[in-house]
């Protein structure tokens, strides 16, 4: 598919200086918010998009994927240290990690946590690189209408695995795609819902919806209910014994099965839209509890604990990227912000992709091996200052990121309108959330809206008018008929089922 | 009432606003092709009552609104919209230190230490990447 030199120069430019700084500068920067509780690599990710418009493609999206990867590295070190997680993925790090922490082992911990994340991320990235190459040129040659059909089933279990019910994953869905409506449409160029505001012609600004919803709305909520500004400063007992602030490779091999099984989880459940890194993480650590011969020690401070929650919840990150490169399809909403850094770059995602982007691509996949080995060195060399900065101020931290937010859609939309439409956006991704309809399945969905509609046509247009011809496609019909199925499943078997699941988390 | 009932019904009422007004009057007829420009909105429209309709017949155990929030939420969105309107007229530079301000002061930053940074250093500072480093125009 591709041939040796476009992947060697996609190698070289991931690994030229000036990669390199972006690579750096996005770990520091995700680690540092993934160790502040409430902001985040989503966030971040989300603030950082218009600033990336300046930038070529292969640093920008080194950055973005620095900021993610980095997250999730610091996001376990509150979750260790305050019972705090710093992402909603590092939630099942705290049952473990915090105890440790207890018990006066909080450097020993963390460093079991970065090293699981590490492990878990290096697994991910290497299972992408060697499968989405296959996986895509298998994408290329299904046909529109197979597409189609792939993007009603992607939908439907994204809406039902994200959010409180599926009815209200779908209605997300839906107005995510009425909000990809305004604007000219993409069939026949007409305007519509532009309501006579001409500046609505090219649509709702990208960057002001993703920013308004994942970002300002969050930080809205933490603002409006924050309390008391201030936290206690962590301390880190003085005169400990090496044993109980260093992972010896010892201790790291006798984990390595936790490691590889978290993995493989994070790496399978990371493949799948929606599921995403939370439920990767606690259900690495179920089965760690399950087939252990000592269940009764985890939530009382079990270093296999840690291990299996990160190495899955960062093992997501990269199989993340498996449907979002190979098939246009975002999966979470770190992967959808990825796409939208793609969309503002002029790249469409998808499987053509490796054949039009080859370079980009395998520069992305250098990036990621890089940002594996910048993020252990800075996760390590780093871990003493992100415990001091777990205790800095929300107040500064919201109100610059309000600041950042203003000044990023101003910058990339080129005007206050993009303003006014992110605040619009911020109010109604905290009304949707308040109301358990999940934001993540609104910025999918408005991304893939204009990708949809003209499947849609197109798909009309290959059947005109003979929907028995659908029986020429099997695959199609195969992937609608599971589409339905997996919406009868989260209708109406689902809710029992995650009932008891979070009662046996709970439990735990 | 439970609140998904509620929510359930106003979802209704807006998927058939949006079908039987929103939707003829803000887009076009072409007569031509397979798709219509409100073909898709439509199809979103009966989406959205469906299962707005689900929602009320089968809505979730126990929704709570916490409406004190959602008043602070609408408050901080009118007051960041109104310094953003008054950083266009007056500069980014000017009205920034007392936005950061303003909402330290709220959620309840009284430590000089931290007010002096998030209020004199931290805003020149991105106004200084912005315009000096990145050379881009700041309102």
């Amino acid at each position: 598919m591709l041939d040796f030199a476009t992947i060697l120069a996609g190698l070289g430019d991931a690994f030229s200086p000036t990669n390199l700084i972006f690579v750096i500068a996005g770990i520091i920067i995700g680690q540092f918010v993934g160790a502040i509780p409430g902001i985040g690599p989503v966030m971040t990710m989300a603030i950082a998009i218009p600033f990336t418009f300046i930038l070529n493609p292969l640093p920008a999206l080194s950055l973005l994927i620095g900021i993610h990867k980095g997250g999730l590295v610091g996001g376990a070190i509150p979750a260790i240290l305050i019972n705090t997680p710093g992402t909603p993925d590092a939630a099942a790090t705290a049952l473990d990690g915090y105890p440790l922490t207890k018990k006066g082992k909080p450097l020993k911990a963390t460093k079991m946590a970065l090293y699981s994340s590490i492990t878990g991320d290096v697994f991910s990235d290497l299972v992408l690189i060697t499968v989405s190459v296959p996986l895509a040129a298998l994408a290329l040659k299904m046909g529109l209408i197979e597409i189609f059909a792939l993007m009603i089933f992607s939908f439907s279990i994204i809406a039902g695995l994200v959010g409180d019910t599926i009815s209200k994953g779908i209605i997300a869905a839906c107005l995510g795609i009425l909000c990809a409506c305004i604007g000219l449409d993409p069939e026949n160029s007409t305007p519509r819902f532009i309501f006579g505001n001409f500046t609505l012609y090219d649509g709702l600004p990208i960057a002001s919806v993703a920013i308004g919803m994942l970002a300002v709305s969050e930080i809205f909520r933490r603002l409006a209910s924050m309390e008391n500004a201030t936290r206690a400063a962590i301390v880190i007992p003085k005169n400990q014994s090496p044993e109980d602030t260093r992972i010896s490779f010892k201790e790291y091999w006798a984990v390595r099965y936790t490691l590889l099984r978290g993995a493989t989880i994070g790496t399978i459940l990371g493949a799948i839209p929606g599921v995403g890194s939370t439920a990767a993480a606690f259900m690495s650590y179920a089965f760690q509890k399950n087939s252990s011969k000592n269940p009764n020690s985890y939530g009382k401070g079990n270093i296999k604990g840690i291990a299996a929650t990160e190495s899955a919840n960062s093992s997501v990150a990269g199989a993340d990227f498996i449907p979002l490169l190979t098939l246009g399809l975002p999966g979470s909403a770190s992967a959808a912000l990825i796409i939208s850094a793609f969309l503002v770059q002029g790249i469409q995602p998808g499987p053509l992709l490796f054949q039009e982007q080859g370079r980009l691509i395998y520069g992305l996949f250098g990036a990621m091996i890089m940002a594996n080995m910048v993020n252990f060195g800075v996760g390590l060399f780093g871990m003493r200052l992100w415990i001091k900065i777990v205790s800095a101020p929300e107040s500064v931290i919201f109100s610059s990121a309000i600041l950042l937010c203003i000044v990023g859609v101003y910058l990339s939309t080129g005007g206050m309108f993009g303003v006014v439409i992110m605040l619009i956006f911020a109010l109604l991704g905290y009304i949707m959330n308040m109301l358990g309809f999940p934001t993540v399945v609104f910025i999918i969905a408005f991304f893939l809206g204009d990708r949809f509609e003209l499947s849609l046509g197109q798909t009309l247009n290959i059947l005109d008018g003979d929907y028995a011809d659908l029986v020429n496609h099997p695959v199609a019909i195969g992937l609608i008929l599971l589409a339905m199925g997996s919406i009868y499943f989260f209708m109406f078997k689902m809710p029992n089922a995650t009932k008891n699941t979070t009662d046996e988390l709970s439990e735990d | 009432m439970k609140v998904d009932r509620f929510i359930g019904i106003i979802l209704f009422l807006f998927a058939n606003i949006l079908y039987f007004y929103i939707i003829p009057t803000q887009t076009e007829y072409i007569g031509y092709g397979v798709i219509e420009p409100n073909s898709l909105p439509n199809i979103m429209a009966y989406i959205i009552a469906i299962m707005a309709c689900l929602l009320v017949l089968k809505p979730t155990a126990d929704l709570q609104v916490n409406f004190r929030l959602l008043l602070n939420v609408i408050i901080f969105v009118f007051g960041v919209g109104l310094t953003a309107y008054l950083m266009s007229l007056f500069g980014f530079l000017y009205v920034a230190p007392l936005m950061a301000l303003a909402i330290m002061w709220i959620v309840g930053e009284r430590r000089k230490l931290w007010l002096t940074f998030g209020v004199v250093i931290l805003p020149p500072a991105i106004w200084a990447i912005v315009t000096q480093l990145l050379d881009r125009q700041l309102m």
